[in-house]
């Protein structure tokens, strides 16, 4: 096995499950979030030689992550897309009941794709607005105000479902 | 809620969504190693096409390499080469002055004499104050690495087309030769469109040469991209939109141009500046 090879196949076991979790709330679904990250890091193997700071990696993996996930999401592919709770047969720890998650990721995949994607790298990722800006290639006044719409929206859908129950 | 509640609220739904098993990095690196596959037959091809034509072509490069450097494949002596830096004094990839940063402006003014009868090409500037630099703009930089050569030159030009109140925007990215880009017209295209394989491309036969074109489909504001690899290996994709994002304008409704014209205006040899 090569050195390269080596190398991503120790950062893949190392990040692939971080990544798969934005891939979640990006997209609500485990499995198209697998598909994402084997995405991402099939990209990443064909510009290993390009980046040459491992620091690097990270960064680049989540930006072609999140930009495959809005792309797809504009060319449909993530219409008709719904949370579910049915994608896996493990029992959810104590603490949390699944009603609670998926009243939240039922409103979170009612917020704009771009205002989602805001939202999970701010809050889940723990981006910077600058940081953020990069990935989703705009301003960073439009990722503040993505991600307070998204908020905003998320509040109201969130509101509007515990009224209902 | 607050950003803390929200915060929270991630780390609740992906823990308490029980997650599926690691996945597998062996298998990772196996669908790795069939993408490069793919990628190094399409390149080869486009290395055995570049070589055919450029029996005919050859000494234009070879035997004139004052003339090339000046104007020509962007892959030239760098003065870049054996300092490890950016070229000619830039403090980043982008050349903001000097003869690649020149050849930025000369596209911008090829694309904005290329809009169809009835759209002009306004000078505008965003009304989102959020938004920096002007809507009509060129830029010129390095997409190899430092050090890296032959240095590879992609040269952008945003163009906003207006009829009316509407406002769409013209785009053309005009690449020197890259060994490790596709070779294929709708693999080009797909790279521009989206940065994936892609699918729904349609190619278009311009006096013999192959261009690839690719539609945005759901939902959004309507776009189409067009790409073409020369013989040479000067890559140009033309992409137009309906809307001008985040200007602030109304749409224009429509795109300016039917697909076939947009592969024409692809292939126009006047866009490869000079390669």
């Amino acid at each position: 096995m090569s050195d390269r090879d080596a190398a991503f196949q120790e950062y893949f076991a190392a990040r692939s499950d971080v990544m798969r979790g934005t891939a979640y709330l990006l997209c609500g679904d485990w499995h198209r979030a697998e598909d994402l990250v084997q995405q991402a890091f099939t990209k990443l193997y064909l510009a290993w030689r390009r980046i040459e700071r491992h620091e690097a990696l990270d960064a680049y993996t989540r930006q072609v992550l999140v930009r495959t996930f809005l792309s797809e999401r504009r060319r449909g592919w993530f219409r008709f897309e719904s949370a579910t709770d049915d994608v896996t047969d493990s029992a959810a720890p104590p603490g949390v009941h699944p009603e609670e998650r998926m009243v939240l990721l039922e409103a979170l995949a009612k917020v704009p794709p771009k205002q989602r994607a805001c939202l999970v790298l701010r809050y889940w990722e723990d981006m910077s607005v600058e940081q953020t800006a990069a990935v989703l290639r705009c301003s960073e006044g439009t990722v503040k105000s993505q991600a307070a719409r998204g908020l905003q929206t998320l509040r109201g859908l969130l509101s509007q479902q515990e009224r209902v129950r | 809620m607050n950003e803390q509640d929200l915060k929270n609220a991630f780390q609740d739904v992906v823990v308490a969504s029980s997650p599926p098993p690691p996945m597998d990095p062996g298998a990772a690196l196996g669908r790795a190693h069939r993408a490069r596959s793919q990628r190094r037959a399409s390149i080869t091809g486009a290395a055995v096409a570049v070589l055919v034509v450029g029996v005919g072509l050859g000494s234009a490069f070879t035997t004139d390499p004052g003339g090339t450097r000046e104007l020509g494949m962007g892959a030239g002596p760098s003065s870049s080469a054996g300092t490890g830096g950016w070229p000619d004094g830039q403090t980043d990839r982008t050349a903001t002055n000097g003869s690649q940063a020149d050849r930025a402006t000369q596209l911008l003014e090829l694309v904005k004499a290329s809009v169809p009868a009835g759209f002009d090409t306004p000078v505008l500037d965003y009304k989102d104050p959020a938004m920096h630099g002007g809507m009509l703009r060129a830029q010129a930089q390095v997409v190899s690495d430092q050090g890296e050569t032959p240095e590879v030159w992609e040269y952008t030009a945003y163009v906003p087309v207006r009829r009316g109140d509407g406002v769409g925007r013209l785009t053309v990215r005009v690449s020197t030769p890259d060994a490790q880009g596709p070779a294929d017209a709708c693999a080009l295209v797909a790279l521009a469109k989206d940065g994936s394989l892609g699918s729904g491309c349609k190619t278009y036969d311009i006096g013999g040469k192959q261009v690839g074109t690719a539609a945005a489909s759901g939902v959004g504001p309507a776009s189409t991209w067009a790409s073409y690899r020369a013989a040479n290996g000067w890559a140009v994709t033309v992409q137009q939109e309906e809307e001008y994002a985040h200007s602030g304008y109304p749409s224009l409704g429509a795109q300016p141009f039917f697909t076939p014209d947009l592969a024409a205006l692809a292939a126009d040899p006047k866009f490869l500046l000079g390669g």
